[in-house]
């Protein structure tokens, strides 16, 4: 069996995840809190296939569980589901390592559908999460140092991405993006979800320069 | 005498000490005499060279250098304490051309013979020999007779009473006309050797040991040599001319002329040392042939004085003195213009003027100034000679950076001082050289016409001099600082601050500091100062007003009074700052959970799908706000919003089957950034209009074009399918004009203008706002 973790403080919303997820995906029961610290109580007990985490959280900030989360639980795949999808709080999150997010106003079968594309690899991209990737990752080329553990992580982005990335941030839909690049809108959604990547892979790179910056590591 | 075997020769003497300086390659004398010297040596020169100094042992050098003293006293004292010795004490009357006896000691030779108060007018080998004084026998110098004449007059009425005096039978005449027998013993007891004695014997040993300890911290650099030289010299000529003036009455003609000859040597080679200093310190003037012309003139006088060739014009002594002190000037005039735009040797120039030059000035002219006139001087030899001595306390209070920078305020006091006086001296000799007939009352005139036209005179001179400081630029700088500080928002204290230390005290450089401290204070001796930030690390100021100038305690207080005041206005405004964005994340906080999550439950709960839109658009605008008003101080970037704003406009026109025509000048839009204020009332009108397009019209097409005109962002919104006529439209302000109203009153608050303009079926709504000036500065 297999569990996902919904912390979110909005009754209604939390409610509605409940019954939504096992329909949505058969199999999968949902455990549900309203608090940072109930959470923690959670991942002590078992360990969880999917995390959908609210950011503005009674005691704290789910940006905060979401590192948790992707250090300590790299299998579980952690969504942010949010009022708030201005890009400062959904970009923060994204380092974190989130690798999608909701916005609660959405209708619900498009919060489905969207959640759905999230674990497929096709995450949403707004503009303005865009631009700060974009500004993110295009403005510190090769400061990535090679990572410890040997993955091939290359942090910066190629020419078709930073094209997606820049009509995204003008404000094109994906589907405006594909027929503008000649793209098909598959492999639109193919290219954000490995910008999704790279992002993670520099908050990753970055760690590791803070930690040599800090004397955690020792650099070569 | 072993005075008289070491002073084989001016060449050589000079020779043995640049030798024996230059035994040791080792040199720190700039870093200790004047630590700010800038640049004048490497940093890695002097590592080596400090691994070098530690090898030498400072004990040993000031052991020989005691030893040379010791010798030194020995031998002075042996030859006085085997003088011919009278037992009494006296003092000279000129007027009665007659020494009144003070003392008489109790086991003396003349015990019982001669008794306090007696006036002894003359002394003599035989009964009928009896030689009487005349004023100029009691001249304690002779160098302030002022011709070889009167010198050579004087040296063969001291032969003949040193003959008197070291006869077996010494006749003493006294006033009232009594002869008294008195044999003189071959040797004075130590007790009964003048006080002065010591004090020459003193200034010698400080002289030498002040030169020694620079010279063992210093090396052998020219400066340090020159100046241990020097006080090797001023030991000659201080134990010299301490054996003439404490003579016994009289010494002997040959004597006389050898030690005259000794402290002659010693006064020559003095002030030719301290000049060749000057002139190599803190930079080389020009060629060296220059001081190696006054060596030569030095040596040229010092052989005309041994040999009498030709009597200098006014005053043999006087003459050279006067030289001496025009050249010291003129060098230091030099040094003063060479180290324009180098504050650095600048501090060392004013130093060594008040060391050097004011002291050895003061010295001689006291002493001195009056023999142009007569053949007294204005203070006794131990007194200028003390002063003279003085340069090596000065300099001793220099290498310790005794408050050395205060200088930059006093030593122009002194000057002014020392000008009055030599004003006053010098009118006096005017007056007494010029009006023979006055010269009972040229000292008071002298003083009157100082005090009348001197003094005035410097008052305003100073006035002109002085009006102009950091102090009178800061009152002004600082009122603009708070008013700053208090009425701008996003104001950065930090660069508000740098901006006054800026302007307040010009630095040539101004560095962030690692050192944390909360003092202001001066590093390497006031070439740095070093200021405290009001948040973030303090600062390095280097050199004052373009680097004409060092800090000096007068700066620090300045900066350290500034600092207080705009840290204690920044540290208030910060409390209050927070405690408004405190209260607002507050309401921010209780406007997303309370009101956001009941729109929330509105937006997925209603079955109605109107109720339902109008909590999201509710929910939307709540979310703007909240966005926006998280950092209303915050300037964003007006290319990172013009993407939300048309993924917004797509998505809500794509629900509605209207198409959208996007067209905005993101590329020239990219360098501004507004207030979060600001956009957010842009936004809402952009909505508002699109609002307004959809209910009132059945448009086919909405476009929306944004431009940078200059000065002005200019933004459009038109669509067609306008089914109003336009009076209509404007009289539509009855009922259903609170869209337009609104937006109106953000273009008010945006400082812009809002036009609306229908033709045809089309509606266009156009707004202007001004740009801010600034490009936005990249993060």
């Amino acid at each position: 069996m297999q569990y996902a973790l919904i912390v979110e403080d909005h009754d209604e919303t939390r409610n509605w995840w409940v019954q939504e997820l096992p329909r949505l995906f058969p199999g999968i029961k949902a455990d549900a809190v309203a608090t940072l610290s109930r959470a923690h109580e959670r991942l002590q007990q078992r360990n969880y296939w999917l995390a959908i985490v609210d950011i503005n959280l009674p005691d704290g900030s789910g940006v905060d569980l979401i590192a948790e989360l992707t250090s300590d639980y790299p299998d579980t795949v952690c969504v942010v589901n949010t009022i708030f999808d201005d890009d400062h709080h959904v970009f923060s999150a994204l380092r974190a390592g989130a690798q999608g997010y909701l916005v609660k106003d959405q209708p619900h079968d498009r919060q489905l559908c969207q959640l759905k594309e999230i674990l497929h690899g096709q995450p949403p991209l707004s503009p303005g999460v865009a631009r700060r990737i974009l500004r993110y990752l295009s403005e510190r080329p090769g400061d990535a140092p090679p990572p410890a553990d040997g993955e091939p992580a290359d942090s910066r982005l190629t020419e078709r991405e930073t094209e997606v990335l820049r009509l995204i941030a003008k404000g094109y839909s994906r589907p405006e993006v594909a027929r503008m690049l000649g793209l098909s809108l598959n492999t639109v959604a193919t290219y954000t979800k490995s910008i999704y990547q790279k992002l993670n892979i520099s908050r990753r790179a970055e760690a590791v320069v803070e930690a040599v910056r800090l004397g955690l590591i020792k650099s070569e | 005498m072993v005075l008289h075997r070491g002073g084989v020769s001016n060449g050589g003497f000079s020779a043995s000490i640049l030798v024996l300086g230059c035994e040791y390659g080792v040199s720190r004398w700039l870093f200790h005499f004047t630590p700010l010297h800038l640049g004048s040596m490497a940093i890695e020169n002097k590592r080596n060279r400090l691994a070098k100094v530690s090898s030498r042992s400072p004990f040993r050098t000031f052991a020989v250098a005691l030893v040379i003293l010791g010798g030194v006293l020995s031998v002075a004292l042996w030859w006085s304490l085997h003088q011919p010795w009278l037992g009494i004490s006296t003092v000279p009357v000129p007027e009665r051309a007659g020494l009144r006896v003070v003392a008489v000691w109790p086991d003396g030779p003349a015990a019982g013979i001669l008794a306090i108060g007696d006036l002894v007018t003359g002394l003599g080998a035989a009964e009928g020999e009896v030689l009487l004084f005349d004023r100029y026998d009691f001249v304690s110098d002779p160098d302030l007779l002022p011709t070889f004449a009167q010198l050579n007059e004087f040296l063969s009425r001291q032969e003949q009473l040193a003959i008197a005096l070291s006869a077996p039978v010494t006749r003493i005449r006294t006033m009232d006309g009594r002869v008294a027998k008195v044999q003189a013993l071959p040797a004075r007891p130590l007790l009964a050797l003048p006080m002065e004695f010591w004090w020459y014997q003193f200034y010698a040993a400080v002289a030498l040991l002040v030169g020694v300890w620079v010279w063992t911290t210093a090396g052998s650099r020219l400066p340090a040599v020159l100046l241990l030289a020097s006080g090797l010299s001023f030991v000659v000529l201080s134990t010299s001319i301490s054996l003439i003036v404490t003579r016994e009455i009289a010494l002997s003609a040959d004597s006389f002329r050898w030690l005259l000859a000794i402290y002659h040597l010693g006064n020559n080679l003095f002030s030719l040392f301290l000049l060749a200093l000057l002139w190599n310190y803190p930079s080389r003037l020009g060629a060296r042939y220059v001081y190696w012309l006054f060596a030569l003139w030095v040596a040229v006088a010092w052989l005309n004085e041994r040999f009498q060739w030709y009597d200098l014009p006014g005053h043999n002594v006087g003459f050279q003195v006067t030289l001496f002190i025009m050249m010291a000037m003129i060098v230091i005039i030099a040094q003063w213009r060479r180290s324009r735009g180098r504050p650095a040797d600048r501090a060392v120039v004013k130093f060594l003027i008040v060391s050097i030059v004011f002291l050895n000035t003061l010295g001689l002219l006291l002493y001195y100034h009056a023999a142009w006139a007569s053949d007294s001087s204005l203070v006794p030899l131990v007194v200028s000679l003390g002063i003279v001595m003085s340069i090596y306390l000065a300099l001793v209070a220099g290498v310790l950076r005794y408050r050395l920078f205060d200088l930059d305020r006093w030593w122009l006091h002194l000057w002014i001082w020392l000008a009055a006086g030599v004003a006053i001296l010098g009118m006096d000799v005017l007056i007494s050289v010029a009006l023979p007939g006055l010269s009972r009352y040229s000292l008071i005139i002298a003083l009157l016409f100082i005090g009348w036209i001197y003094f005035p005179f410097r008052q305003w001179v100073w006035e002109k001099i002085f009006p102009v400081s950091a102090m009178s630029r800061l009152p002004d700088q600082l009122t603009k600082l708070i008013l700053r500080i208090i009425s701008d928002r996003r104001f950065d204290a930090d660069a508000a601050w740098r901006g006054l230390l800026k302007e307040i005290f010009m630095p040539l450089e101004m560095e962030v500091s690692k050192k944390g401290s909360c003092q202001p204070h001066l590093l390497s001796a006031g070439e740095r100062l070093y200021v405290p930030g009001v948040r973030c690390d303090g600062y390095e100021l280097c050199l004052a007003n373009h680097g004409g100038r060092l800090f000096g305690p007068q700066d620090v207080e300045l900066v350290a009074a500034m600092h207080e005041t705009v840290s204690r206005l920044d540290t208030q405004l910060e409390q209050y700052r927070r405690g408004v964005a405190l209260e607002r994340e507050r309401i921010m906080r209780d406007l997303h959970d309370d009101v956001g999550g009941r729109l929330l439950t509105l937006v997925h709960e209603c079955d109605g799908r109107r109720v339902s839109r109008i909590a999201r658009e509710a929910l939307d605008a709540l979310r703007e706000v909240i966005y926006f008003s998280m950092d209303t101080d915050s300037l964003v970037g007006l290319a990172d919003v013009v993407g939300r704003w048309r993924s917004q406009l797509q998505d809500r026109l794509e629900q509605q089957g209207v198409d959208l025509e996007w067209d905005w000048d993101t590329d020239a839009l990219a360098g501004f950034s507004m207030p979060a204020m600001d956009v957010l009332n842009i936004d809402r009108i952009l909505h508002e209009a699109v609002s307004n397009a959809l209910r009132h019209a059945k448009p086919r097409m909405i476009q929306v074009t944004g431009r940078v005109v200059p000065g002005e962002l200019l933004v459009t919104i038109a669509n067609d399918g306008v089914q109003l006529k336009a009076d209509e439209i404007k009289s539509e302000g009855d009922f259903g004009g609170k869209g337009i109203h609104n937006m109106k009153r953000r273009t008010k608050e945006l400082g812009g203008s809002l036009s609306i303009d229908v033709s045809e079926d089309v509606y266009r709504v156009e707004l202007r706002v001004p740009l801010p000036g600034i490009q936005q500065e990249d993060e």
